[in-house]
């Protein structure tokens, strides 16, 4: 288990969400993607973005994760958010993959077997739908990050014939 | 995420003190990250539940710990009754007005202090429990009497708010009449405004005047600080009546909960509806205090300021994500 950081991109939306700055859908706040990836660098101070998310071959031809091209949001100017210049890959997260109650969300999704064959995985996010509200597409920004030391499989003899189930927990606490 | 509450007297800062988040607030937002939409998209009676308006933080209410309920005004002990009755006179010349007294003098009004107080918890879903009321915190019953079954006796006796046409107060040493004793008619500007309903909330409304009103601001970097304001304004008259009513030692802030709502008051949009409320609100914070914020040594108490501007109170919360 590891503890994952929440990002400005979460601040960003529930502040927008309290103040009509946003999108008025909820549903455009909710969890709906999730990516993986590799980081070789420290962590920047506000983080958007994984370092290097996966490609399209990392999760192979076989997948069963549905895979979008999105443009995230990133730093705008000093008082918001906006998207980047680019786009790249999100898998989608089924909103059967999320229970929640008494103020605790569980976030699952499973890491199948194809990628474990070579694919380097340190850090994983989760993005959250669309919520700036653009009507053409969604423009996610990422919740949460966390960041392994090692990738997970490690030590594993035979990474290919196994499934690394995630959960992600999400509870909001009162800070100091 | 954490809040900040700032008093204000006037211009004057005089405390700024971290809030309690409670269990409320974390269910209000997991709703909000994990809401589930399939089936509510396509429904055209049931989309507006998906506005974010539902998610919000949407009223403000003071209140005491539950001995509180059952001293100072809320008891008969502490009104002027006039020889012959039984009961706090409550009309003359068509207007409402009462008296009240204590043995010292007129202007050190002694409010006894709660008995029983109790530390705030994070499970806590109301600001006191045992009150003499059903919302745990004081409620506005002379201003919606008529609606609530209550004669005016036990209305002034359940308070805790002036009504908008008026209520005439005056600070006596005696509790029998007394003549030249300067009465002071008080308005509530929260009934003024109609801001606040029956069972004591201050709902959220537009703009940016927070006098007798709770409205919420956000400066063009929120998105950055991720801060978010709450305020409220009330003038001398509001804090007079609260402090003969045992004062205030919780502030409460509190978000639509839009489950209770849906199911007694079906779908959104939700107005503010004051004497018969459609909204059902969930605790989202809490401010407990260990001195009456409309305390006297605060604020004073007498029947000649209400209208200072130097005395009025002014709250700040900030909610920092």
């Amino acid at each position: 288990m590891i503890d994952s950081i929440a990002n400005t991109g979460l601040k960003a939306s529930i502040t927008d969400l309290l103040t009509n700055s946003g999108s008025r859908d909820v549903a455009d706040y909710r969890i709906s993607y999730y990516k993986l990836g590799r980081r070789d660098n420290t962590l920047d101070s506000e983080l958007y973005d994984l370092e290097t998310p996966w490609v399209e071959s990392f999760y192979g031809d076989d997948t069963t994760v549905d895979l979008v091209e999105r443009n995230n949001l990133g730093a705008g100017d000093a008082s918001s958010l906006a998207p980047g210049s680019t786009s790249n890959l999100h898998a989608v997260l089924p909103q059967t993959n999320i229970a929640y109650a008494a103020g605790v969300a569980k976030i699952k999704f499973v890491i199948d077997k194809y990628p474990l064959r070579a694919a380097p995985l340190t850090e994983m996010g989760i993005f959250i739908k669309n919520p700036l509200g653009y009507s053409d597409e969604d423009k996610p920004v990422m919740a949460a990050y966390a960041l392994f030391d090692n990738t997970p499989y490690d030590g594993v003899a035979d990474p290919q014939n196994i499934l690394i189930p995630v959960q992600w927990v999400l509870s909001f606490v009162e800070s100091e | 995420m954490k809040g900040i509450v700032e008093i204000y007297k006037g211009d004057e800062l005089i405390s700024s003190s971290q809030n309690l988040v409670v269990d409320g607030a974390s269910e209000v937002i997991v709703d909000i990250f994990s809401k589930a939409t399939t089936g509510i998209r396509d429904n055209a009676q049931l989309s507006s539940i998906l506005d974010t308006s539902n998610y919000t933080i949407q009223a403000l209410s003071f209140g005491k710990h539950s001995g509180g309920y059952e001293a100072n005004l809320h008891t008969s002990g502490d009104w002027l009754i006039t020889s012959g009755e039984s009961q706090p006179k409550l009309t003359t010349a068509g207007r409402p007005y009462y008296y009240v007294y204590h043995s010292a003098t007129a202007v050190d009004i002694f409010i006894k202090p709660p008995a029983d107080p109790i530390a705030p918890n994070p499970i806590d879903r109301v600001l006191a429990l045992n009150t003499n009321n059903d919302f745990g915190h004081n409620i506005n019953a002379i201003q919606f009497s008529s609606v609530l079954g209550l004669t005016a006796e036990e209305a002034l006796f359940a308070g805790c708010y002036a009504p908008s046409e008026g209520i005439d107060v005056a600070l006596s040493a005696s509790n029998t009449v007394a003549s030249g004793i300067p009465a002071t008619n008080h308005k509530s500007e929260y009934n003024l405004n109609s801001s606040m309903d029956r069972n004591g909330f201050i709902n959220i409304t537009t703009g940016t005047d927070a006098y007798g009103k709770f409205v919420t601001s956000a400066n063009t970097d929120a998105s950055t600080t991720g801060e978010v304001s709450y305020m409220t304004k009330m003038n001398g008259f509001d804090l007079n009546f609260l402090e003969l009513y045992g004062g205030v030692y919780h502030i409460g802030l509190w978000a639509l909960d839009l489950d209770e709502t849906l199911q007694n008051s079906g779908i959104p949009p939700y107005s503010n509806v004051l004497a018969t409320p459609t909204k059902r609100f969930k605790l989202f914070a809490k401010k407990t205090l260990t001195s009456s914020l409309t305390g006297k040594d605060r604020f004073g108490l007498d029947n000649t300021t209400g209208t200072n501007p130097e005395r009025d109170l002014y709250i700040i919360w900030r909610v920092i994500f």
